[in-house]
């Protein structure tokens, strides 16, 4: 397996604190990651420094691809989708790579289609539900065909259907990702590797499936509780 | 104060159109070397807060209520060329979205509320700041409301359309007082801006790492 | 909270709606120019206009009541100061009603006025009810209007609604933890607040539009065509405007 991205010793500090202390990650091709962790862990920090929007200290090096290559889905659709249609919003990223008009239609139809909201091209983002809100936040980095994805929280605050459709267009894209979350289901359907990190630093590292299973290691994360309330009344 | 069509003579609507293009195409310019590749999205947020905050009605003094304008709050937080952009932008929005202002005398009120406001706004503040924080704010605002409705007045009475013995009158008593409520909300806005960042009161530039 | 700007139909299928927009845009400011520079508007006049307006409007879908209601709602504004005009002393004595007097010349006057409002008006309200926003945007820029000004109008009728529904939280909020309506310190924290929002917001709309490739400029397809349909509405209206200028 050839390495896509190396993080080493990344450290971020906003203003007094400390968000990223001395990471080391090394990303390779074809992985699917999920990277867990408490509110305020600075998941999504990670994820900023790794396309270049912040500013850090260590190094992040891409060999074999570029950071352009790099595609990454933030959290709160409202910021992802500025433009006054959908259409735009997709087309935004291939205008700028400087794809022709053809390709760039192509492109848009491609990406709505799989996330399933072909047809909604005229429609203005804020006339969206959240779940479509979300796919489509999707659809603006697919359409740019990047060869590394970086998910903030895809799910968090839908409910529970939009959440299956949005783990199901997350399986169905074939490349390298790394997924920032709380959702413990989401991560275990689609990720094979996964990273814990908590204040900052990068806790454990492994198989999706072994640091899952690992109660006690979640636990001392805050991503499970260590009593157990069956029933309150 | 927003002038309808029909209301402006020919040459008062296309010399207001000359002076207000150049004015806001400079301001443009200016801004775009300041501020860089961040004008676009953060002047952008700036536009459609100060429209929402237009729209809003506030409890001012004695049962009445007042909106804002925010040329001045605008021109105090990020000088006169920030805020001539981001008020022009609003009287084309409003001129399109809300048929308020007409088409043809858009430079006109350009000029009264995204120019002449804001700039007299400014120089207000920036003159009185020393002597009372304070009051450089309300005097800023009000002064400001109330030079641009007189301009206003002397459009309309240099088109011939209403006698300047009327208008001037007219709209200068009635934003006098609506010049009370702006002065007072840009007041109250500025401080209570200043007590969670007082750095942004000081420089009146787009810094907007500030906000964190 | 239901919000409403005047484009609320911009959204419905018709032969208007379908129009070039810079052809539209175009239409629009030369029937307000070519009206608002009449020195008088006799009544045959305002009829055959209006009547053309109320055309356009058949065709387009657009419900009347929607059309007149809004009309209605925005004349008071546009003629308050309009009233000074008929009330003002000079020429001959048209009539005189519990001690108030008209005079003729002042009367004629405020008719002109209200002709031109009603028809700019209600130029705008169709063109902007059967032009979507962001169609306008995009002519805007083919026209030239600075980029800046473009993507601001962008962002205002992107966000505007979020922040007055974020606001109206942060009010629901306060009224439900506090018996008495919010005072003036309060509403100004309210809008402070809501100012600061709106810049951390920009900052991170900022990052989102970097990670797509941004570098000071928002570039977009235009994908609308002048069609010969479109050279004959303008070939059609020129001959109109023409006639209601020289008639």
């Amino acid at each position: 397996m050839e390495a896509l991205i190396k993080i080493e010793n990344l450290c971020v500090k906003y203003e007094e604190k400390v968000a990223l202390d001395g990471i080391d990650l090394i990303i390779n091709e074809g992985e699917k990651i999920g990277i867990i962790g408490p509110n305020g862990a600075g998941k999504s920090t990670l994820l900023l420094a790794i396309k270049g929007l912040i500013k850090f200290t260590g190094k992040i090096s891409f060999p074999g691809i570029r950071r352009s290559d790099v595609g990454l889905v933030f959290q709160n659709p409202d910021i992802q989708l500025f433009m006054p249609t959908v259409f735009d919003d997709v087309a935004f990223g291939p205008i700028n790579q400087n794809l022709t008009e053809t390709e760039v239609k192509v492109r848009v139809k491609e990406s709505l289609e799989k996330v399933g909201l072909s047809g909604f091209e005229k429609r203005p983002p804020h006339h969206l539900s959240e779940g479509e809100k979300k796919k489509v936040a999707i659809a603006t980095v697919l359409s740019m065909k990047p060869s590394v994805y970086l998910f903030d929280e895809p799910t968090t605050g839908l409910d529970p259907l939009s959440k299956y459709e949005i783990t199901k267009i997350l399986c169905s894209i074939d490349r390298t990702m790394l997924i920032a979350t709380h959702d413990l289901e989401l991560i275990s359907k689609v990720t094979d590797r996964t990273i814990i990190l908590n204040d900052g630093k990068l806790m454990a590292e492994g198989y999706t499936q072994d640091i899952l299973t690992n109660k006690e290691l979640l636990a001392r994360n805050k991503l499970y509780p260590l009593e157990q309330l069956l029933k309150c009344r | 104060m927003h002038i309808p069509d029909g209301f402006l003579s020919i040459p008062v609507a296309t010399s207001t159109y000359v002076i207000s293009g150049s004015w806001v195409g400079y301001s443009i310019k200016r801004v775009r070397e300041e501020a860089g590749e961040k004008a676009i999205p953060t002047m952008g947020v700036l536009a459609a807060f100060i429209f929402a905050a237009q729209m809003i009605n506030f409890p001012v003094a004695g049962g009445t209520s007042g909106h804002l304008v925010g040329g001045t709050l605008i021109a105090i937080l990020f000088g006169p060329y920030v805020a001539s952009i981001i008020i022009s932008t609003i009287l084309i929005a409003q001129s399109l979205l809300f048929a308020d202002g007409g088409i043809t005398a858009l430079g006109a009120n350009i000029l009264n509320m995204g120019i002449i406001a804001p700039i007299v706004g400014f120089v207000i503040y920036r003159a009185l700041r020393k002597w009372h924080f304070k009051a450089s704010i309300f005097i800023a605002s009000w002064v400001s409301i109330v030079l641009s409705a007189a301009a206003c007045a002397l459009e309309l009475s240099l088109s011939g359309t209403i006698p300047i013995n009327v208008s001037l009158p007219a709209m200068v008593s009635v934003h006098a007082l609506i010049g009370i409520g702006e002065g007072l909300i840009t007041l109250f806005v500025i401080l209570a801006i200043e007590k969670f960042n007082p750095d942004l009161i000081v420089n009146a530039k787009l810094h907007t790492n500030n906000a964190r | 909270m239901k919000h409403h700007f005047i484009d609320r139909y911009s959204n419905l299928e018709s032969p208007i709606h379908k129009l070039n927009t810079t052809l539209k845009l175009f239409l629009a400011v030369a029937l307000i120019i070519t009206t608002v520079i009449q020195s008088q508007i006799p009544a045959y006049k305002f009829v055959l206009i209006f009547a053309v307006l109320l055309i356009a409007l058949y065709t387009s879908h657009i419900p009347l009541t929607f059309f007149l209601k809004n009309l209605l709602i925005i004349l008071p504004f546009a003629c308050i100061g309009g009233l000074s005009i008929l009330f003002a002393n000079s020429g001959d004595l048209y009539s005189s009603f519990i001690g108030i007097k008209i005079y003729h010349q002042a009367l004629m006057n405020f008719i002109t006025i209200l002709e031109k409002s009603i028809i700019s008006i209600g130029t705008i309200i169709l063109f902007v009810s059967t032009t979507r926003f962001d169609h306008i945007l995009k002519s805007f820029q083919d026209i030239k209007v600075p980029s800046l000004i473009v993507a601001l109008l962008s962002f205002i009728y992107r966000y505007v609604f979020l922040v007055i529904d974020e606001f109206m939280r942060t009010k629901m909020a306060i009224v439900a933890r506090s018996s008495r309506q919010p005072t003036l310190t309060l509403w100004s924290y309210m809008i402070s607040r809501s100012f600061f929002g709106s810049l951390e917001r920009g900052e991170q709309i900022f990052q989102s539009m970097k990670a797509r490739g941004y570098n000071g400029t928002i570039k977009t397809l235009n994908n609308e065509n002048f069609t010969t349909g479109d050279g004959i509405i303008l070939f059609l209206c020129l001959i109109l405007y023409a006639l209601l200028w020289k008639l």
